[in-house]
């Protein structure tokens, strides 16, 4: 056993020590020959004769010297090299196939290996959580709200009670975004934070890089100024400053504790996040009425091993219903009873992917249906050669090469081709991520750029490896069985299995290329329907700059009085037409949704408890973001003194509750419930056009509700209206910021007209990605159409030649060729449109204004696609027309 | 009667065998030897007789090393191997069980054949 391992290492060495070993050889056989020689003469021969008969007796120096070299080395090795190099040889001898085959591959492989590489990255890698499958978020889900099934965070009042007394969870842990302001030399910056629970880093699993993690003991007020660092934080402002911990940082105007750095995947929970803070658990929050009110925390649990995500909710579900029963206010419980109310738990992992999961899995979709036809269009070129070699190949037979030495010819110039294709592709797709990190963070700010990942590729080669020889194998197999032999050197047609074959997978690439193009166009259409959206206010014209009042502003006069002199100072700037400010950011996707009651219109009667987006402004807001009013009037500084007293609604919602009637005049409150007291009720003072700030696809969403800008300080969007560069202006503001308060920090900034464009990046991304592969499927079936149809008129040029003969006009012999190229595509166009109508369940999430069964969309793609076919039919139609007869038959 | 072709696989044993006996030998010899010994009864392309020594080196059986031949050229003198001569003893059991029961086999059947 030793012995025969030993020889396959040394026969193996053999091959990469060639020279020396023929040269070793070379000596120790002339010294046998001369042996023989001499010995021969001794016997009293000639000269010659001796030399001969030397050579007789040896069985022929070269035969020996093949013998040695076989009997050395490893013989499947050394021909596997030398087939390589034929190989190459015969593929640079072809160049327009070569071309034609690995461009098809590259094209294929580059976008299919960054998708999956993207998917396996965002979606189906798990984060370096402890068992992160063991993680769940926890919800309220209210089944009766809004018209539709809503989920709201959870809140500190349910964090302490599950932690209390849910025993199938290892624990729990809270969190909640928060604004903190740190001192810089250049002015105060503002930084966006995570206050979270002590407990969510033993729950996550996870180790501080750097430093330690704050404590329970932390979580309370006057001991919880200790932040610790996201990685990215500290490396783009410490500069991965190890000596970081223990340091002071000037936060809210104190100095805090700088106390650790958390490792990256703690960035995975919230991208945005700069520092984590202890969160201090406020007494109101925590009362029995505020379960609800305060649903604005993420709640994670970790499950306990072997208890399953049902038997979690339902523990929860019980722990709800007690606290429902026996803590609830009264009213409270009528407003829950009436809203559906529910737990809902759902799997973190699920919940970090959510955003861009659909999405892929759609694209991955795409590219699969592109490397479908590449693969067909591969295979059939292959074919088309196979056919060609045949007079090659039964030469090579007839000289004695085997079955198996032909197969395995047929293998490696497979595998050569996938194999550079599998380079390029590689190349391709990590260019196809570069461009990918560039929009990752706007649709999924928390996820680290994407690279392209060993695993991922290697499954790919593996994936092509396989189809590689299968297709080998298989276009090999059909050519022996049809048999070389009957190869007519000269005057041979297409043979007919292979013919077949070929318009069999003519037929697979244009369903598959009808599917892929129609979804494009419905995508398309869709992005044009929603780009028509009626904005309802002017974008283009406005930007936004939002500050934060610090706490010194602690009664709400000093609030309103900051607020004037900020936008006082803004109208100041030149070219600076109007300026207002909105509590919330200008144009936010979320919105701020709120239950409300109308005095004369019982909205309980309706099974569902309506939302409304609402949204806080002061006079001259609607005139500066020019939404037009169209009944009513617009508020004074008067309403900025109580919340909720003068209510200004846009059409959507005249038009959802007093449809054909003006709503001028109702009354109405943001409450669940009728006040007690007459003087409490809000009254509706104005009417505006609706206008889309929380994006051009929420226009059928929530109808929008503005009230007075109230007394309350904290956050402040200011909105001003100019012509001017939005850079120079953006410059200009802040330099006012700090002239009304040094420590009025300065963020979030921009023209509205970006903000929604940014908001449209997922849409036009999934648009363009999915477009390009219909595109790409569009050229690969009609070059694989052209492609078939081509060789089988350069096949057949003898029969067309006694065709034209015997009198075929060459419009007979145009139609010939079409009539079977279009049959082929008349088919294809068939089964992709049950395709289609298939797909159309799936493609349906994507769509806006647009069914996924579209005549306008499914005419042009079938028009566009029957265009394209009828092209590539024609193409070799016209060639076949042009075939002399004389000339053809002369080859006879 | 013509000269005898040799068995696939026997040439090694005869190389083993050869060296065993000898000692340290050079190609030229080794066929030579091989030839003497079978009476020049046994078919020999003196050229095969470095397949077989390029496959009992590589398994380490004999080993090999350049010397001075009797007219003082340089040649390739190779020699048995410990594991080489275990690799002998089990291969000669061997030949002798199979040509036994060969003979047997050959034997019984003319055997039959007569009846």
């Amino acid at each position: 056993m030793i012995g025969r391992f030993q020889q396959f290492v040394a026969r193996l060495r053999a091959i990469f020590q060639k020279r020396t070993l023929d040269a070793d050889f070379e000596c120790e056989l002339a010294h046998h020959f001369d042996a023989l020689v001499e010995e021969n003469i001794g016997k009293g021969m000639t000269q010659p004769e001796a030399r001969r008969q030397a050579n007789i007796t040896l069985g022929g120096r070269e035969q020996v010297r093949e013998l040695h070299r076989e009997a050395r080395g490893v013989a499947w090795l050394e021909d596997t090299w030398r087939d390589s190099a034929h190989c190459i040889r015969s593929l640079h001898r072809a160049p327009a196939f070569t071309v034609a085959v690995l461009t098809t591959l590259i094209l294929c492989i580059g976008p299919n290996t960054a998708i999956s590489t993207a998917l396996y990255a965002l979606v189906l890698k798990h984060p370096p959580f402890a068992e992160p499958d063991k993680l769940v978020n926890v919800f309220n889900e209210y089944t009766k709200v809004g018209g539709s099934t809503t989920r709201q965070q959870s809140s500190p009042g349910q964090y302490l009670d599950f932690k209390a007394n849910a025993n199938l969870f290892d624990g729990f842990a809270i969190m909640e975004h928060s604004g903190f302001t740190i001192g810089e030399d250049a002015g105060p910056e503002r930084l966006n934070g995570l206050d979270v629970s002590a407990d969510l880093f033993s729950v996550l699993g996870v180790k501080p890089l750097l430093g330690r993690f704050p404590t329970a003991e932390e979580q309370t007020s006057g001991k919880d100024h200790v932040v610790v660092l996201t990685q990215r934080y500290w490396h783009t402002k410490y500069r991965d400053d190890l000596t970081v911990i223990g340091k002071a940082a000037l936060i809210n105007d104190e100095p805090w504790t700088i106390i650790g750095v958390a490792p990256a995947c703690l960035e995975l929970l919230d991208g945005y996040a700069q520092v984590l803070h202890p969160m201090v658990l406020p007494d109101y929050a925590i009362k029995p009425e505020a379960r609800y009110y305060q649903g604005k925390s993420a709640l994670i649990g970790r499950l306990k091993p072997g208890v399953t995500l049902s038997g979690g909710l339902a523990q929860l579900s019980t722990i709800e219903q007690r606290y429902f029963e026996q803590q609830a206010p009264p009213s409270l419980r009528s407003g829950l009873e009436k809203s559906g109310h529910r737990i809902l738990l759902s799997p973190t992992l699920e919940e970090l992917s959510a955003k861009v999961k659909k999405p892929l899995w759609f694209l991955q979709a795409g590219s699969l249906f592109v490397l479908l036809i590449g693969i067909v269009n591969v295979t059939n070129l292959l074919l088309a050669r196979a056919n060609a070699r045949r007079p090659e190949l039964a030469i090579r037979h007839a000289l004695g090469a085997s079955r198996g030495a032909l197969r395995r010819l047929f293998l490696l110039e497979t595998a050569l081709l996938m194999g550079t294709a599998m380079a390029g592709g590689s190349v391709l797709a990590w260019g196809i991520l570069k461009l990918f990190n560039r929009y990752l963070p706007q649709v999924m700010p928390s996820a680290a750029p994407v690279s392209l990942d060993l695993s991922v590729l290697g499954f790919i080669l593996m994936s092509l490896v396989t189809a590689a020889s299968i297709t080998a194998v298989f276009v090999f197999g059909l050519l022996w069985r049809t048999g070389l032999d009957q190869v007519q050197t000269r005057t041979g047609s297409a043979n007919r299995t292979v013919r077949r074959v070929g318009n069999l997978l003519v037929v697979a690439q244009v369903g598959t290329a009808l599917v892929l193009l129609a979804t494009a166009g419905l995508l398309i259409r869709s992005y044009a329907k929603v780009l028509e959206v009626d904005i309802g206010f002017d974008a283009s014209r406005v930007l936004e700059a939002r500050t934060v009042l610090p706490k010194t502003y602690s009664d709400s006069a000093k609030v309103r009085d900051a607020r004037h002199r900020i936008v006082a100072a803004v109208k100041e700037i030149p070219g600076v037409d109007s300026a207002a400010c909105v509590a919330h950011f200008a144009v936010a996707e979320s919105g701020t949704p709120t239950v409300f009651t109308l005095r004369n219109l019982p909205l309980e009667t309706e099974k569902n408890h309506p939302l409304v987006n609402f949204e806080g402004v002061s006079p001259g807001y609607f005139a500066t973001m020019g939404i037009r009013l169209i009944e009513g009037h617009d508020f004074t500084e008067a309403d900025e003194v109580n919340f909720g007293e003068s209510v200004i609604v846009d059409e959507a919602f005249q038009k959802r509750y007093f449809p054909g009637k003006s709503a001028l005049g109702e009354e109405i409150v943001l409450n669940s419930k009728a006040p007690t007291d007459d003087k409490k009720w809000g009254r509706i003072i104005g009417v505006v056009k609706r206008a889309n700030i929380t994006g051009l696809e929420q226009r059928d969403g929530l109808p929008i509700i503005y009230i007075g800008f109230w007394g309350q300080g904290g956050g402040l969007t200011v909105v001003a209206r100019s012509d001017r560069p939005t850079s120079d202006l953006l410059a200009e503001i802040r330099a006012k910021f700090r002239t009304i308060d040094p420590s009025l920090t300065f963020y979030h900034s921009g023209s509205l007209q970006s903000a929604l464009e940014d908001m449209l990046i997922y849409r036009r991304g999934i648009m363009l990605l999915l477009a390009m592969f219909a595109g790409l499927a569009l050229l690969l079936a009609g070059v694989g159409l052209y492609g078939v149809l081509a060789y089988d008129v350069s096949q057949r040029t003898r029969e067309i030649g006694i065709r034209g003969a015997i009198g075929a006009t060459s419009r007979q012999i145009v139609g010939l060729v079409l009539r079977q190229g279009l049959l082929d595509v008349g088919i294809g166009l068939l089964l992709g449109s049950l395709g289609i109508v298939a797909t159309s369940r799936f493609v349906k999430a994507q769509l806006f204004d647009v069914k996924p069964i579209d005549p306008i969309t499914h005419a042009s793609v079938l028009i566009l696609l029957g265009v394209a076919a009828l092209l590539a039919c024609w193409l070799p139609a016209r060639k076949a027309a042009k075939v002399n007869p004389a000339i053809a038959l002369r080859a006879e | 009667m013509g000269k005898l072709d040799l068995l696939q696989g026997t040439l090694d044993l005869l190389v083993l065998q050869t060296l065993s006996v000898m000692g340290s030998m050079h190609g030229y010899g080794i066929a030579r030897r091989i030839e003497q010994i079978g009476g020049d009864e046994v078919l020999l392309n003196q050229g095969t007789i470095y397949a077989a020594l390029v496959r009992l080196q590589q398994g380490g059986w004999i080993s090999a090393e350049w010397g001075a031949s009797d007219n003082n050229r340089k040649a390739k003198y190779y020699s048995i191997t410990a594991r080489g001569r275990r690799r002998l003893t089990d291969e000669t059991k061997n030949w002798e069980r199979i040509t036994g029961v060969v003979e047997r086999i050959l034997t019984a059947t003319k055997g039959e054949t007569q009846i």
